[in-house]
């Protein structure tokens, strides 16, 4: 256990936009909330953009977005802000599959390749440890760290929003805090995290153990095989099983959490009860803990290769 | 004594090409052994196996594990640095320290500080910053912390200037070996470290061609230079290499009597360069310097 933290300190160490990306993502993100432009389209839309070139809101805007706003319910103004936030959310995830995907891609290539394996080979950390970390820091340590993120930043633009336009419209718009609404979105964030890190485990496995078995080009290794095979089997075989296989595999989770959505609830917030229902589909369904079970499975490969591994 | 590697018929093939051919050997504590042979010799392979870092067939024993199935247990009790540039280029020093004092139940925090306040090594340094010299002064702070019963060496030296090898050896000397430990070396350098080895191991295509503590060295063979008209009465006693320099006749011998050999003209202990030249090269394969004379 203590081999293990210091391992995943490491990691921490070596790969920096782990978490300087959430931080820069975030810091944008409030920029433009601070100093950005705001468009007023047609309704009650409004969006964000680089630009400061909104001209100053006629009083018929104005007028038209108070009178929305003093008509909106309570649940309504709930659902904006829970809306609001949870983008900023869904883009500190999207960043984080990207940073993760090349993260994971070089994470016992890197190693090899700057010969440093035979430093950390030379220490009593053994290899199913060194596999954990890394496992560990992608699949826990990271999405942890990017939701504590996210969860700043929902708060802090709320702030910085509400106080920038109070009075006009917009800042009634958005509730600047809504503690019980807040807590629920974090809740409901962690346990969505929780599912897509158990479905999307043997992608992460297969990353790894792309990344142990290249030599060089991990990501091309990662990449070209699957290609290879949906080209064979189109040519030879006409169809497409393997194609809808992978596909799945990417969007499966969500095919499972929709099946679960309560219908004529688009206008309302999901009860906490109701994200528990919606996500059981990928903790109830067979598929998930088939592919841990392959997960796992290539995981334990991944120890064993680098265990033998000799490129010299 | 207690036997620190113990092998019996060591073997290791790549695919179908053996690079280890059924190495015996039998390390004990408190020696300083180096191993010495050509490139592609087998030195490497010899040291991974006892490392655990690669497989192999054969029997062996390192401090009484076997490297292929308790490399974990190994490791507590053994230390290697198997090339000097090996230690990751975004490490920072304090990093370096923090690691290994974090993962290593033997490691002694104050004697790795205390080594590096000897060099101009800083704290805040990343390894991509440090010079060739400095990043193996901070390997060797850090290993040389460690209270390992057996420290491996493989080519620790390599590409550094005469200044660092020097310190380096002489760091190893006062500052870490002691009776409980044992060192295993290999370099290209045989010259630079053969006064400190109590022991040499030559290897050549895969196997041990010499195994020798040093004490023994200086009575099995012998160095002669025969005067003039000596030289084939010399060559009568069948010396095992000779060569030619400056028109006298250098010639090596494996088990004659030192005064018998005195009779014919200078004799003296081989170094142990020498005798690594003479074993690689034996007569017939010399230099074509002698088949010109």
């Amino acid at each position: 256990m203590n081999n293990l933290i210091w391992l995943i300190r490491r990691e921490v160490w070596e790969n920096r936009s782990l978490w300087i990306a959430p931080l820069v993502v975030a810091g944008v993100i409030l920029i433009i909330a601070a100093f950005g432009g705001v468009h007023v389209g047609r309704g009650d839309n409004v969006s964000l953009g680089w630009h400061n070139d909104v001209p100053e809101m006629s009083e018929h805007d104005r007028e038209n977005i108070r009178n929305a706003v003093s008509a909106a319910t309570i649940e309504h103004k709930e659902l904006i802000y829970a809306i609001t936030l949870s983008t900023f959310t869904a883009v500190q995830l999207f960043t984080m599959v990207f940073v993760l995907f090349f993260y994971l891609l070089d994470s016992l290539l890197a190693e090899r390749k700057d010969r440093s394996i035979l430093f950390w080979k030379s220490l009593p950390v053994s290899d199913t440890q060194v596999v954990l970390s890394k496992l560990l820091t992608a699949a826990i340590v990271v999405p942890l760290f990017v939701l504590v993120v996210s969860s700043a930043l929902q708060v802090l633009f709320a702030l910085v929003w509400s106080a920038r336009f109070s009075g006009t419209g917009l800042g009634d718009a958005l509730m600047a805090w809504h503690g019980p609404t807040w807590l629920k979105l974090q809740a409901s964030f962690v346990m969505f995290l929780a599912a897509g890190v158990l479905w999307y485990l043997p992608i992460i496995a297969y990353l790894m153990l792309v990344s142990v078995w290249a030599r060089r080009n991990a990501f091309l290794w990662a990449v070209l095989p699957p290609v290879a095979i949906l080209a064979i089997e189109g040519l030879i075989l006409q169809s497409n099983n393997f194609g809808q296989f992978l596909g799945h595999r990417f969007i499966g989770a969500f095919e499972l959490m929709e099946k679960n959505i309560p219908p004529g609830r688009d206008d309302d917030m999901l009860s906490l009860a109701d994200v528990v229902n919606v996500l059981s589909g990928v903790f109830t369904s067979p598929e998930t803990w088939i592919g841990l079970l392959v997960a796992a499975a290539m995981i334990f490969g991944v120890i064993r290769i680098r265990r033998l591994r000799d490129d010299s | 004594m207690t036997a620190i590697i113990e092998a019996r018929g060591l073997t290791k093939r790549y695919g179908s090409t053996p690079v280890v051919r059924g190495v015996d050997l039998n390390v004990e504590a408190g020696r300083i052994v180096g191993l010495i042979g050509p490139n592609g010799a087998g030195k490497t392979t010899v040291i991974k196996s006892i490392l655990g870092l690669t497989s192999f067939d054969g029997e062996l024993r390192v401090l009484g594990h076997d490297p292929r199935t308790q490399r974990d247990a190994l490791m507590e009790e053994v230390c290697f640095i198997a090339d000097v540039a090996v230690l990751p280029k975004w490490l920072k020093v304090s990093q370096a320290v923090d690691f290994v004092a974090g993962v290593h139940p033997r490691f002694d925090r104050k004697r790795a500080e205390d080594f590096l306040a000897k060099t101009d090594i800083k704290r805040e340094s990343r390894v991509r910053q440090l010079s060739k010299g400095m990043v193996t002064q901070l390997h060797l702070a850090l290993i040389l912390a460690i209270d390992a019963k057996l420290l491996v060496l493989d080519e620790p030296t390599l590409g550094l200037d005469l200044l660092f090898r020097r310190s380096f050896y002489d760091n190893l000397l006062n500052d870490y070996f002691n009776k409980e430990r044992t060192i295993l070396v290999t370099t290209h350098q045989v010259e630079e470290i053969e006064n400190i080895l109590t022991d040499v191991l030559f290897i050549e295509h895969g196997k041990i061609v010499l195994d020798s503590p040093m004490e023994s060295l200086a009575e099995r063979f012998a160095q002669l230079t025969p005067t003039p008209g000596n030289v084939d009465r010399a060559r009568a006693l069948k010396p095992f290499w000779e060569r030619e320099i400056f028109g006298r006749v250098a010639m090596l011998f494996d088990g004659r009597n030192q005064d018998e050999l005195a009779a014919l003209g200078e004799v003296r202990a081989p170094s142990v360069a020498d005798l690594f030249v003479a074993m690689m090269q034996p007569i017939g394969t010399a230099s074509p310097s002698k088949e010109a004379a």
